[in-house]
């Protein structure tokens, strides 16, 4: 019999695992996967470690909001912060030979921006302040701010991101610049509520880092501080169902092979849908399922896994951004007509490098092309490692292209590279769980009231991005906001200023 | 859209996704307490009510002080009201 049982493991139902048994709890984590954190972990090829959850932070130098959390919980004692470039975190070039070093810094974007967009220094200076007025102030993340502030209806009416610039500025390239930090969350400009844009990437204006090691090392000093708070870590158990009392309440979940785990609290990390899989028709009211099971995915990708003859000076601490002059796959209008959605910019490719892992001294890079899965929907049915020729065909055609606008832009990028494999958005699909491929699981939009932690389920609580926004930053607030639900929002934030007073 | 036609919309909206009773649907009757719902169910009754007549609800406020199933007829009206003018 367990205090708490936490449903997945991934960021955000480790954080909630924590948080738990540092308040003295008894606490089971159950994950399906045959290690915790597969996402984060990511997975080692050709003696390369590629990330697949996890580049690059903002609030991770001393005294930001994201190192406060890792020192509440410890894991700042088994993971080293590296800073990216603060001349140039992100660098942005376009076919036509247009580049952009995003730096550190609001001053410093707004300087070397108006260098390049001499007559919208006002409107680049507006929506630098407004970003950081957001993201410096996001709860938990600043102990200061009162956790309530904002309402659902506050963050449900918003503006969109491409309404805001609209208003902003004329410039059509400024726009499609401030734009293509979309790809951090993997929501388009059109359906992005501006202030939730603003959360995912402020954080980054203030400071980018990485982790040394990547998401692996991340994910071990999770695990390790989850040894150390006497948290059980059930791995290789897939929950079917979610048991509930003769009184709704909960008791406890049942895996796929019978066994039943006993707790009186059920945490559920998963995504929305899964987690209405597992309970029965009838506990929820029609409109909170409808809610739960219409929620829009982000987008999706096609990822290029590539390893190169030696590491790449111009990915270090610097990614890219390259804006090719054609979309990597054609764009599927019908669909974005149907949905009136829009789409992350097609024309991106992003590249970021990934680490030797130890012993090799080559070295390697992801590019990361936005797509959506509709665009390989002849395959769905497809499963890992049973996909048709007709299927690989198609992929080898991607890959190809992806290649071929590379070496445009980074003729050393390809000229270094000797091996690369692609990933679909049906290799995401079957790998990350994520329904259509998605990058970052459910997609927040316009008009789409948030969900809360608490469930008409005495004891069944909700967590995770789907409730706050992606990331490790988004997932971990998720899970301070969850358990400032269940353990009282006063005291997690109380423990916060501590920290803080202790770091600074 | 008359209002008897209006009160229908709302309260067979109310009915189909709060799984009430439409026998009980009597506007002088508190939806907390004698309809069952509670504070959790507020977002959800305004995203029915935004689904049912196309419109968008910013008047959080107003809905705060909703007590009634009448309070939600007289909500709407007033709702629909200012979209004609």
């Amino acid at each position: 019999m367990y205090d708490a049982l936490v449903v997945g493991s991934g960021v955000s139902g480790l954080t909630n695992a924590l948080l738990l048994a540092q308040a003295g709890q008894r606490v089971a984590v159950v994950e399906r996967a045959q290690q915790c954190a597969p996402l984060l972990r990511g997975f080692e090829r050709w003696g390369i470690q590629f990330d697949t959850g996890f580049h690059y932070a903002g609030a991770l130098a001393d005294g930001e909001g994201l190192q406060r959390f890792f020192n509440l919980l410890g894991l700042d004692r088994h993971v080293e912060i590296e800073p990216m470039r603060s001349s140039g975190f992100d660098r942005i070039i376009t076919a036509a030979g247009f580049s952009y070093d995003f730096p550190v810094g609001g001053d410093e974007i707004v300087r070397s921006l108006s260098d390049k967009f001499p007559r919208e220094r006002s409107a680049i200076r507006r929506f630098i302040d407004d970003t950081l007025q957001v993201s410096d102030h996001l709860p938990y993340i600043n102990p200061t701010t009162p956790i309530d502030q904002l309402s659902a209806f506050d963050r449900a009416h918003d503006v969109s991101l491409t309404d805001y610039l609209a208003a902003l500025t004329t410039n059509p390239m400024l726009r499609r610049l401030l734009s293509l930090h979309c790809l951090l969350h993997g929501i388009a400009p059109e359906r992005v509520p501006f202030r939730f844009h603003a959360s995912v990437i402020g954080p980054y204006f203030r400071s980018a880092s990485t982790i040394v090691g990547g998401g692996l090392a991340l994910a071990n000093a999770f695990e390790r501080c989850l040894n150390e708070a006497g948290v059980d870590l059930i791995c290789d158990a897939e929950v079917e169902q979610i048991l509930l009392s003769s009184n709704e309440g909960v008791e406890g979940v049942e895996l796929s092979d019978g066994t039943v785990i006993h707790s009186q609290t059920v945490i559920s990390t998963i995504h929305p849908h899964y987690t209405l899989n597992c309970l029965p028709d009838r506990v929820f009211r029609p409109i909170y399922r409808k809610r739960l099971s219409s929620l829009d995915e982000s987008m999706s990708a096609c990822v290029l896994f590539a390893r190169c003859r030696q590491p790449l000076e111009v990915l270090r601490g610097r990614n890219l951004y390259l804006l090719s002059a054609s979309a990597t796959s054609p764009p599927i209008q019908q669909q974005h007509q149907q949905y009136g959605r829009g789409s992350v910019d097609e024309k991106l490719l992003y590249v970021t490098s990934a680490n030797a892992a130890s012993g090799s001294d080559c070295g390697g890079f992801m590019v990361i092309a936005p797509t959506t899965a509709a665009q390989f929907s002849q395959w769905c049915q497809s499963r890992l490692g049973q996909r048709p020729d007709s299927y690989n065909m198609y992929k080898q055609r991607i890959s190809a292209q992806m290649i071929g606008q590379l070496e445009q832009s980074q003729p050393e990028l390809i000229a270094a590279m000797d091996r690369c494999q692609l990933a679909t958005p049906l290799t995401l699909r079957d790998y990350m769980f994520s329904p259509d491929g998605a990058l970052y699981g459910v997609q927040h939009q316009v008009d789409q009231y948030p969900l809360q932690a608490i469930t008409r389920i005495k004891g069944l609580y909700l967590s995770g991005q789907a409730l706050i926004a992606p990331g490790v930053m988004g997932a971990m607030i998720s899970g301070f906001s969850t358990c400032g639900t269940i353990l009282g929002h006063d005291r997690l934030v109380g423990e916060l200023k501590q920290c803080h007073q202790t770091i600074q | 859209m008359t209002e008897q036609q209006m009160i229908t919309i709302i309260n067979d909206a109310l009915v189909e996704e709060f799984e009430l009773d439409a026998d009980e649907m009597q506007p002088e009757l508190s939806i907390y307490d004698d309809l069952g719902l509670d504070s959790l169910d507020t977002v959800d009754m305004v995203i029915v009510l935004e689904g049912a007549f196309k419109f968008k609800i910013r008047e959080e406020a107003e809905i705060k002080e909703i007590r009634t199933l009448g309070d939600i007829h007289e909500f709407v009206k007033r709702k629909l009201a200012a979209e004609v003018n």
